[in-house]
């Protein structure tokens, strides 16, 4: 299947002007299928971690949205143990007018902002919401231990 | 076409013939003459030769139709939806009240067409009323679930409330609305001053921008937002304008369409397409499409939007699904329309008089291809003489054997508001009903709105409930045996009734055979076998039914209905006895001697059918007087049933007899 023009516009502005902290790579055997990595923001638990995701375009994109995963164990209230993301952007709120740049900037946002109102995993957000700095901590440790962070 | 006209008015009134006596005259010639008038003169004036030759032999079929279906039904001829596009059809008038007294009055019109007629004539009353432009009403009616009273109660209140509640921008029908540019301001001026409900409205309304680059003073009603769309392109690069879609430019053949005015996103034509078909099919959403931009919940799903994307009808298929969506919409979210359930029939029957489960404890309809069905539980039998609650409540209880069902219980739950079943397939609890859009928590089934503090461990959960659950299991066992002595009698009965309709086909060959074989016996003379196969059939249906009635039916707490209750089994035993009889009689007799048992049989049928009417008489008249009390064993989900039942007043049996499915006698 032919690659439509909008993913290639995308994947040039992707490379020629990339979002700060953000790079995602279209694999070599099919454009549709992206290698991303997010750097944990500034001030968050993530500070100073690389997460790896795998961003897939469906057939229908931009219709419907991108599947977006990460790859790399995260301890976060709204990703759970397989990586997936409770974002309401990548569900019902999709709009066809929104990219992939600005997917991952949610994600990334996602990631200063954990929401244990609205939580995929449940055991992480009753650690959030029952001891908050616990929870931080662990979820440091986990960047130290699966995202490369250096020991704090 | 449709079928009947193919066997015969004679064959089908032949197959009809099974309930009281039916009167046809002066049927004819009113179906014709109100055929005519009812008859739109544009589309009527349109017709090509063959359409005019289709046209003619519909009407045929539906006067013969209408005659068997015992009048009663305002009948529509239009077939499919498919063929619509072609002509308009003549609207018939109500024939006269139901012959067949178990039938309500209802009325059966064809899929597309006629609904969209009611759907529009409403909204078009609606818009003149609120001097709101017809594309506003739609979207409100659409939130409204086409509850046209609770809308203009709601508007007449608080008309900014109804607009914010239904995500229209806010439009004062009096006035130019708050936020007004000089583009605005003259469509405004337009519908202050003289009202038309066409008018495209700015809030909502899309609009075609010519592509920018040598034409855009061309369209002169989008001047302002050409101009700033065009500097906002601008900053970006020197295209022209550009799709946020498919990021490419717009062209003349696919030009850029701006959503409203209230928030201005661009996409081109095909982008609008693509969004809506997959929406249409893919999502399988029907009303709550809002514009494609980002956050944007601006409702865009209009006629005059649609007839803009479709640039005005020539995309067909769009079309096509949009009508489809539309109608599907309105006859989903309007309790008293229903499709007819029958396998391939595209009818639509509307009954507006079966709220009342106290009066009409089983509300039949037909349709006018003569498909019977109940319109409440919209399954292809009439489970007579068993209330709906409790038919629906044995289907649930027969089906939990299966595969399926323990799959559906072990993976799926109830929507709490509008019961859809519903699977989690992944994610958080809190769910959103993708059909009613209810919010609610996966594991109590309370509204997600409480539980902003209990997401992970919901204190509803909580020891009693799950100890109830236990003791349920237990009571369970006892049941059985009791449920599996009524369901033998019903699956009997069931497969009867499926050998029934293979009798049925075998004694029409018969009758042949032995017309062929003797010239002397007439068509005329062998219609009691095939109507002694029609009454069989209606016989063991409800009988079938009865048991049903009886499983639930709880006798060790009424002692006023044990009279009654007595009454009824009595009724069934003596119904089961005959029928199976008559049954006996018909098919153990060779096709020499039944001539000579005409008589016999003939006189069998009578009393079967009266024993019948009897039986469900009786039933209905308990049923309305509310005598029996029901097991509540399985969880009856009573539903509106159950609530009408004791909020409704005993109801004035002398109404209820004329209007309900009370057989009279014959």
């Amino acid at each position: 299947m032919s690659i439509p023009k909008r993913i290639i516009k995308e994947i040039q502005r992707l490379i020629n002007d990339p979002v700060p902290g953000i790079q995602a790579t279209p694999h070599d055997d099919n454009l549709r299928y992206f290698e991303v990595t997010i750097d944990g923001p500034q001030q968050s638990p993530y500070q100073n971690g690389r997460f790896k995701l795998e961003l897939y375009l469906t057939d229908e994109y931009p219709m419907a949205p991108p599947k977006v995963r990460f790859l790399t164990k995260i301890y976060h209230p709204n990703i759970d143990k397989l990586g997936r993301i409770c974002l309401d952007i990548l569900k019902d709120k999709w709009s066809p007018a929104l990219q992939i740049r600005t997917v991952l900037l949610s994600i990334q946002a996602l990631l200063s902002a954990p929401n244990p109102d609205d939580p995929l995993a449940n055991d992480v957000a009753e650690h959030w919401k029952s001891n908050e700095p616990d929870a931080i901590k662990t979820a440091k440790e986990w960047t130290t231990k699966f995202a490369g962070a250096p020991v704090s | 076409m449709p079928s009947n006209y193919a066997t015969g008015p004679n064959e089908a009134e032949i197959t009809h013939n099974d309930g009281s006596d039916i009167d046809m005259e002066g049927d004819d010639s009113f179906l014709y003459s109100s055929g005519n008038e009812g008859c739109e003169e544009d589309d009527y004036l349109d017709y090509d030769e063959e359409d005019d030759a289709q046209y003619s032999n519909t009407r045929h079929s539906i006067t013969a139709a209408s005659s068997q279906t015992a009048g009663g039904t305002q009948l529509y001829s239009e077939d499919y939806y498919e063929e619509d596009d072609e002509y308009d059809y003549p609207v018939l008038n109500e024939v006269g009240k139901p012959k067949l007294q178990e039938i309500l009055d209802s009325t059966s019109f064809s899929f597309t067409e006629l609904v969209t007629k009611r759907q529009d004539s409403k909204i078009q009353e609606i818009s003149t009323l609120f001097s709101l432009p017809i594309d506003i009403i739609e979207i409100f009616l659409r939130k409204y679930k086409w509850k046209h009273e609770k809308l203009i109660e709601d508007y007449m209140d608080n008309p900014e409330g109804t607009f914010k509640k239904t995500g229209v921008p806010y439009l004062n029908p009096t006035g130019p609305p708050p936020s007004s540019s000089s583009s605005i301001t003259t469509t405004t001026t337009t519908i202050s001053g003289e009202f038309d409900p066409h008018l495209p409205t700015p809030s909502i309304s899309l609009k075609v921008l010519a592509p920018s680059s040598n034409s855009s003073s061309s369209s002169s009603t989008s001047v302002a937002l050409n101009t700033r769309r065009k500097s906002k392109q601008a900053a970006n690069s020197d295209e022209g304008l550009v799709c946020q879609i498919c990021m490419d430019e717009c062209t003349d053949e696919n030009p850029a369409i701006v959503s409203s005015q209230s928030c201005s996103h661009l996409f081109c034509r095909d982008c609008w397409t693509g969004y809506l078909m997959n929406k249409f099919i893919e999502e399988n959403e029907s009303w709550n499409i809002s514009c494609p931009g980002f956050r944007c919940d601006i409702p865009i799903c209009t006629p005059y939007n649609m007839s803009l994307i479709s640039n005005g009808g020539k995309n067909t298929d769009l079309d096509k699904l949009y009508l489809r969506a539309r109608v599907w919409n309105y006859i989903k979210q309007n309790k008293h329309i229903a499709f007819c359930v029958h396998e391939g029939c595209g009818c639509v029957v509307e009954c507006n008089d079966y709220n009342s489960t106290l009066q009409f404890p089983i509300p039949i309809v037909t349709c006018r291809e003569n498909h019977v069905f109940c319109i409440r539980c919209e399954v292809a039998n009439t489970h007579l003489p068993c209330p709906c609650y409790l038919a629906q409540a044995w289907r649930d209880k027969c089906t939990n054997d299966s595969e399926t069902v323990n799959y559906i219980a072990a993976n799926t739950k109830e929507c709490p508001s509008c019961k859809e079943t519903i699977e989690k397939n992944g994610g958080c609890n809190h769910m959103t009903c993708r059909k009613c859009k209810h919010e609610w928590c996966w594991i109590c089934k309370g509204p997600w709105s409480e539980h902003g503090q209990n997401y992970y461990n919901c204190t509803r959960f909580n020891e009693s409930e799950s100890q109830a659950a236990r003791d349920a299991t237990s009571e369970s066992r006892r049941e059985l045996e009791r449920y599996l002595h009524y369901n033998n009698h019903f699956v009997n009965h069931e497969l009867s009734i499926k050998k029934t309709a293979k009798l049925h086909i075998t004694i029409k060959h018969q009758i042949q055979e032995m017309q062929r074989a003797d010239d002397s016996v007439s068509f005329h003379d062998c219609q009691f076998l095939t109507e002694a196969v029609d009454v069989l059939r209606d016989c063991r249906e409800t009988l079938m039914w009865s048991f049903v009635l009886a499983y639930y039916m709880d006798r060790s707490v009424t002692g006023k209905s044990d009279n009654q209750a007595e009454i009824f089994e009595q009724n069934q035993v003596n119904l089961n006895f005959h029928v199976e009889e008559l049954a006996n009689m018909i098919e153990n007799t060779k096709p020499q001697k039944i001539h000579s048992l005409k008589m016999e049989i003939m006189t069998k049928i009578g009393y079967v059918r009266t024993r019948r009417e009897t039986l469900l008489k009786d039933t209905l008249e308990s049923l309305q007087k509310d005598v029996w009390s029901f097991r509540n064993s399985d969880n009856i989900q009573f539903g509106d049933g159950k609530n009408t039942l004791q909020n409704i007043q005993k109801p004035d049996t002398s109404a209820v007899a004329r209007k309900s499915m009370a057989n009279a006698s014959p």
